[in-house]
């Protein structure tokens, strides 16, 4: 039997017939939010194969950021009624054939005014960027994204599409990578640079298994790459350039990102800013009337590939994570003697971006910094959490009001 | 020095409420034994550079308090 998923931290080997059973005897989610990546990839599997509408919460959201997200404690519970049984592993792919331009997934991200938005995704357009093929059946994925970001969301269709294994690593710190690359025979790790900046000094072996590493979620830098080649000579190590909004959009084996023809009329460079055409984005709240979403990436174009140069965001990326300020800043202002607050990114090696706030307290308060920690700790997810903070007299703002970002 | 890095450890266990260590091995591993996530390596970093003017990460190759003194040590 083909094993799907190991975790080692969880203890279990499931295969593909074990986590059909499961799929049968569990109901269908409307909204998945589950801590056990396996359970959120039960769901999409299933949601799929019934061409069902799915929304994905992240595992780890408190009550405060569920609200935050605008959703309401009742509806996330709903399920869908199913009577239907997969009978086994054909079964499960012809139903997802004759299902999935059916199905459709949705995720959050940022928004530009400070709330969330939710991104709608259609199979076409989730699975852009995925290869089907039998020459991909003895791939073996280290699962290292949170699996309802679009990153995992792209790693788990890749992989189950095809039937692979994937091997749970999604903590380093929790999660012995060197093991598990040795022990499990990995052929293609998908990471953020701050996983792999995070596990390249505890990587003593040799990998030969390994032919694939793919860098997403934050930029990229050189000595990375070289670090990267040196530690898997055999792999080929490619950046993809992805967003919740347009999905996967361009890969690069070095700094410049290759325009595929097909997306040679999707995109088009305004002022230096990538703007990306409506018709291969995902569905949001998107002005009727504009053909063209602005990214705030501002990029170089040279016969055919573009380079990224920088953000123009207020969003703050955290080892990959997209953090919106407002949403940090709007939960530190409700902690007690604090008067005002700026939450902006530093830089930082290993994590791209370190978060950092500047706050104005109230005089008479002395252990702010303990308070903020203890108070958020329990609010938001760790990335969003200030870990710089400073005390000023005042918050910098412009003319109309605005906070000043530095950063 | 040695105390001035536990004390930085502590204080980052500290504010997520984690238990703190009292003495610190030089063999010590920041990720598998001290239980260091990649927030709170960053942290460390930019604390120990408050503190001793260097940056323990140039290299990119530090996991170990042996790792930590000998590049503050050069």
């Amino acid at each position: 039997m083909k094993v799907f998923i190991i975790d080692i931290l969880r203890e279990y080997n499931i295969s593909y017939t074990e986590f059909i059973n499961e799929m049968n005897t569990t109901d269908l989610k409307k909204y998945i939010y589950c801590k056990d990546p396996k359970d959120v990839f039960l769901h999409i599997a299933k949601s799929i194969a019934f061409g069902k509408e799915v929304v994905l919460l992240d595992g780890d959201w408190t009550i405060t950021e569920l609200e935050y997200q605008g959703l309401d404690h009742d509806e996330i519970k709903k399920v869908y009624s199913i009577n239907t049984k997969i009978n086994d592993i054909e079964d499960l792919y012809s139903k997802i054939d004759e299902n999935k331009n059916n199905w459709s997934v949705s995720l959050f991200t940022s928004g530009t005014t400070g709330k969330p938005k939710k991104v709608k995704h259609s199979f076409a357009s989730a699975s852009r960027a995925v290869r089907q093929s039998t020459k991909y059946a003895d791939n073996v994925w280290l699962f290292s994204y949170n699996p309802t970001h679009f990153a995992g969301l792209q790693v788990f269709l890749q992989a189950f599409l095809n039937r692979n294994t994937v091997v749970i690593g999604n903590d380093p710190s929790k999660y012995n990578i060197d093991l598990l690359l040795k022990n499990y025979n990995i052929t293609h790790v998908s990471a953020t640079p701050t996983f792999y900046r995070f596990i390249l000094p505890t990587l003593n072996s040799e990998y030969n298994s390994i032919k694939n590493i793919t860098l997403g979620g934050e930029k990229m830098d050189e000595n990375l790459k070289s670090l990267l080649s040196k530690k898997f000579p055999s792999a080929k190590v490619t950046n993809v350039y992805a967003s919740t909004e347009a999905g996967n959009l361009f890969a690069s084996d070095g700094v410049y990102f290759h325009i595929e023809d097909y997306m040679a009329d999707m995109i088009k460079i305004e002022d230096g800013e990538l703007l990306i055409h409506r018709k291969i984005m995902g569905e949001f709240n998107f002005d009727d009337n504009k053909q063209w979403y602005k990214t705030g990436d501002i990029v170089e174009y040279l016969d055919g590939k573009i380079r990224f140069l920088q953000r123009e965001s207020d969003f703050i990326n955290v080892g990959g994570y997209i953090v919106n300020p407002i949403e940090v800043e709007e939960e530190i202002l409700k902690i007690e003697n604090i008067m005002d607050v700026l939450v902006y990114g530093m830089d930082n090696k290993i994590l791209g971006k370190i978060l950092a706030a500047d706050v104005v307290v109230d005089s008479k308060e002395e252990n702010i910094n303990k308070k903020i920690f203890i108070y958020l700790n329990n609010k938001l997810q760790k990335w969003k959490i200030p870990r710089i903070i400073n005390i000023k007299e005042t918050i910098k703002k412009t003319n109309t009001g605005k906070k000043v970002r530095k950063g | 020095m040695k105390n001035n890095l536990l004390e930085l450890i502590n204080e980052i266990l500290a504010n997520s409420d984690r238990e703190p260590i009292r003495t610190l091995d030089e063999e010590v591993s920041l990720r598998h034994d001290i239980g260091f996530d990649s927030i709170d390596l960053a942290v460390f970093t930019v604390n120990i550079e408050n503190i001793f003017e260097v940056d323990i990460f140039e290299t990119g190759n530090i996991d170990t308090i042996k790792d930590v003194l000998e590049r503050l040590n050069k």
